[in-house]
């Protein structure tokens, strides 16, 4: 008996040790443009990029309907606006985002209390960021792969045309080092009239940072691509 | 229209460019005796009040420097010009005007007189480092929605997406290249790129730009294809994502 315990506490020791070990420090980084609004100051088409700094060990994954995604909530995020000669940085307050990836739709960004797609989603694909489609607002219904992250969640997709080796080798997990692209979507609540859907308002409720606070809509007529990146370390 | 301001070939507008190795391959050459002539065109055209204006790309790929491979780097091209600069080519018959006249014209408009600088962001490594005269310039095809990094360089003498084009995404959006704005788009990095046909990458390391840090190469990793042929169709085959931004004097980084 007490040999069993021994084994069990030294099996769970390991365990811990190897979750220890594959704990590291990450940082997902998402820029695009868009326009919004920081504080007292509105932007359009400006340079946005957020970055959330978190650890490995705080990615959680869950299933459900056939559905994978992967989550980090516990971190610190800033914002970064970048449009003509004025750069505003700041934090959010905590707790604001959480980076998510659903892998089995290709949808990956920021969600927040919000929404789970907002302030930003890559390969949004439609109304309901359900990821079917590929385009981001103002069409709807094509099929076509647009970017890294609808490439890697269905790969035939555009047969005969596949992605490259290096684009199917890239790890889709919010651990290892990635890039993932794709159409942007930047709205707390679309509308669809008769194919077309537009962003004709922030959300009653913005988020929250150190200058006031932020939001974020889709440039009027305009389709944005972003890049999210996962990078080891604190990506300084 | 004709180019009223012609100018014969002037070997001191064209010396950093003669520099280059690519000016080898551009002389007895049709096409390529063509794109020189609207290069000198485009030098002498600057005759208004100065409008520098800076150009910045920026993308996530692969790239080499010196021998160095550099994957998943931060890739932001800088070019550094004067918007009386600015003139619309026009390739079907060597005439270059003043400005840029897309959407009406066939060709596409840009800026080849300035300085183009790379800077590579790597982990905790940064190098910055400057591109020799003559071999990148600015270019915006707003008739088919590109704009980026043009070059002279490779087996085809002229490369429109090498070292980075930008097209779909926002680009469309854009009107000339004299206003402040940024644009996404989809990423470009390919010597061979063609319009409206299949085609391949050649090796960018085969036809290095050259640099003050060494030579150059950038890569394009992530892409649609069948076996290597890149199918070219309306919204493009590369699954990368870049930013294009015009910027006023002083404000880039």
């Amino acid at each position: 008996m007490i040999k069993a315990l021994h084994s069990g506490f030294a099996a769970a020791a390991l365990l811990a040790l190897a979750a220890a070990a594959d704990a590291h420090p990450v940082t997902y980084r998402l820029t695009t443009v868009t326009d919004g609004q920081i504080g007292s100051v509105s932007f359009h088409s400006a340079v946005v990029t957020i970055e959330f700094k978190g650890d490995t060990r705080s990615v959680q994954t869950t299933t459900a309907g056939g559905v994978t995604v992967h989550q980090n909530a516990k971190g610190s995020a800033n914002v970064t606006v970048v449009s003509g000669g004025t750069t505003i940085m700041t934090k959010f307050l905590p707790g604001e985002i959480f980076a998510r990836y659903d892998v089995s739709n290709g949808v990956v960004g920021f969600g927040s209390s919000v929404g789970p797609y907002y302030p930003f989603s890559i390969d949004c694909g439609n109304v309901s960021c359900s990821g079917s489609g590929d385009w981001g607002p103002g069409w709807i219904g094509t099929t076509s792969v647009d970017g890294i992250a609808a490439a890697l969640a269905d790969p035939n997709t555009d047969s005969p045309d596949y992605p490259s080796d290096a684009t199917l080798n890239l790890p889709n997990d919010l651990i290892q080092p990635t890039i993932l692209t794709g159409y942007v979507s930047a709205c707390a609540s679309y509308v669809l009239n008769n194919f077309y859907w537009s962003c004709p308002a922030p959300p009653t409720v913005p988020l929250k940072t150190q200058l006031g606070t932020f939001y974020v809509q889709d440039s009027s007529g305009e389709m944005q691509v972003g890049v999210f990146r996962v990078l080891s370390g604190s990506g300084d | 229209m004709a180019f009223d301001r012609a100018v014969p070939i002037d070997s001191t507008h064209l010396e950093g460019f003669m520099k280059t190795r690519a000016v080898g391959r551009l002389i007895g050459r049709g096409m390529r005796t063509r794109t020189a002539m609207i290069f000198a065109a485009v030098l002498a055209c600057g005759d208004a009040a100065a409008a520098p204006t800076t150009y910045e790309g920026l993308v996530v790929t692969d790239v080499s420097l010196a021998g160095t491979i550099y994957r998943q780097a931060e890739v932001t091209i800088i070019f550094t010009g004067d918007t009386n600069d600015i003139g619309t080519f026009n390739f079907s018959n060597n005439t270059i005007v003043p400005g840029c006249l897309q959407p009406q014209s066939p060709d596409y408009c840009g800026i080849v007189k300035g300085v183009t600088r790379i800077r590579i962001v790597s982990g905790a490594t940064r190098i910055d480092a400057t591109i020799d005269p003559g071999q990148v310039f600015v270019a915006l095809d707003s008739k088919n929605g590109g704009v980026g990094f043009s070059s002279f360089i490779g087996p085809n003498g002229f490369e429109p997406v090498y070292p980075l084009g930008l097209d779909a995404g926002s680009v469309y959006s854009l009107n000339g290249l004299a206003a402040a704005a940024n644009v996404t788009g989809k990423a470009y990095s390919c010597i061979g790129f063609a319009p409206s046909t299949t085609y391949t990458c050649a090796e960018p390391t085969r036809f290095p730009l050259n640099t003050n840090r060494g030579p150059l190469a950038i890569y394009m990793p992530y892409y649609m294809s069948q076996k290597g042929v890149i199918t070219w169709h309306y919204d493009g085959a590369s699954l990368n994502a870049g930013v294009f931004s015009i910027l006023p004097t002083g404000a880039e980084d």
